[in-house]
């Protein structure tokens, strides 16, 4: 994680012309771009074009940074409105829609604990196509490297600072429930590792 | 321990998790990250930057109605304004442009997939035409004749 002092620095290098600079910056929030373009359900040769004209607007707008030290909120705005862009462009809905209580969701008792094994995460992974589009987008940028201010994140999704706590413990609870539906699926095939579901 | 600070708890071991996960399963791809790197030998410091100051795809125009009408697009840099209507052809695209003011000494269109810049000529009033473009990232590269004999670039667009 780049702190402020280095994001500065780097941007001034970058600047200068020095693509070590670049390079650095590219590798420092090169995740959380992904993690805008991601959310927005973009993928294959969209997902690049638009992560490569985020990029290709950085390099034009460098120099004009008001605040260098906030690179990263820059460079998340700009993935997010050419992500909306690119949706409308192909006519494509875009996930603006609240995220609605759940109260009657399914959890698991493992997840409910915070108990997740390593060999579930990709499991975990593939539940996260399971929620709401909006809270695709949330969670990404909650869990992105380096992460967002709830500031940042407010601007980045058009999202009130005020709701954001509340939608992602929503959101959370939504991939519990995917994830425990997933868990009730797969313990019905041969060789299913989760006896807790099967044995009653 | 609060019920409030449990389920924080077993919110930031889920998120904790999804992080660990996305980083496995969904890393940004190499090409992606090269493509980024490489995006810095586009730089430019001698031209002028003409923004998108419209696009009919980000006012919601054509959603709903994907492959009906051309997207319009303009940039503006002072009193340069580069007007472009983009159509949809079989994935590649037909460009309808105009620059103002037309007293254009070279135009060229600069794409990401393509190695060499497209030489473009524009008639008397502007007016250009372009058919056969990749899709993709692209921008157009202006420089005027008369006394300031100044460059513009616009924006970068996915096409």
């Amino acid at each position: 994680v780049l702190d402020e002092a280095t994001i500065r620095r780097l941007v001034a290098g970058a600047v200068a012309g020095e693509q070590a600079a670049w390079d650095a910056l590219v590798d420092g929030f090169g995740g959380l771009v992904w993690a805008v373009v991601r959310g927005h359900g973009l993928y294959g040769a969209e997902a690049a074009d638009v992560s490569q004209t985020v990029w290709l607007r950085f390099v034009e707008h460098v120099g004009r940074l008001r605040e260098p030290e906030r690179a990263g909120a820059w460079l998340a705005t700009t993935a997010r409105h050419e992500c909306l862009r690119q949706l409308r462009r192909a006519g494509r809905s875009i996930p603006v829609a609240d995220v609605p209580e759940a109260p009657d969701l399914q959890v698991s008792d493992d997840l409910t604990k915070g108990i997740v094994a390593d060999e579930d995460r990709a499991a975990l992974a593939r539940a996260l196509e399971g929620v709401p589009a909006r809270c695709q987008a949330l969670l990404r940028l909650l869990v992105a490297d380096p992460p967002l201010s709830y500031d940042d994140i407010s601007a980045t999704l058009d999202m009130p600072k005020g709701s954001i706590g509340p939608t992602r413990m929503r959101c959370l609870d939504r991939l519990r429930a995917v994830m425990t539906a997933g868990r009730g699926i797969t313990s019905d095939r041969p060789g299913s590792r989760d006896t807790k579901e099967a044995t009653p | 321990m609060t019920d409030g600070g449990g389920a924080e708890h077993t919110h930031g071991a889920i998120e904790r998790a999804l992080a660990m996960a996305l980083a496995e399963v969904d890393p940004v791809p190499d090409a992606v990250v090269a493509a980024a790197k490489g995006a810095f030998t586009w730089r430019t410091i001698d031209a002028e930057l003409a923004g998108l100051t419209f696009d009919s795809a980000e006012e919601g125009q054509t959603a709903g109605v994907r492959g009906g009408g051309p997207r319009s697009l303009a940039f503006e840099f002072s009193d340069v304004v580069i007007e472009l209507e983009v159509e949809d052809t079989n994935g590649r695209r037909a460009i309808n442009g105009q620059v103002v003011p037309p007293e254009v000494q070279s135009l060229e269109l600069q794409q990401i997939a393509e190695p060499t810049p497209t030489a473009v000529v524009p008639d008397q009033l502007g007016r250009f035409h372009l058919d056969d473009v990749a899709a993709g990232p692209a921008r157009l590269f202006c420089r005027f004749g008369g006394a300031a004999r100044h460059m513009v670039l616009t924006e970068w667009v996915v096409l």
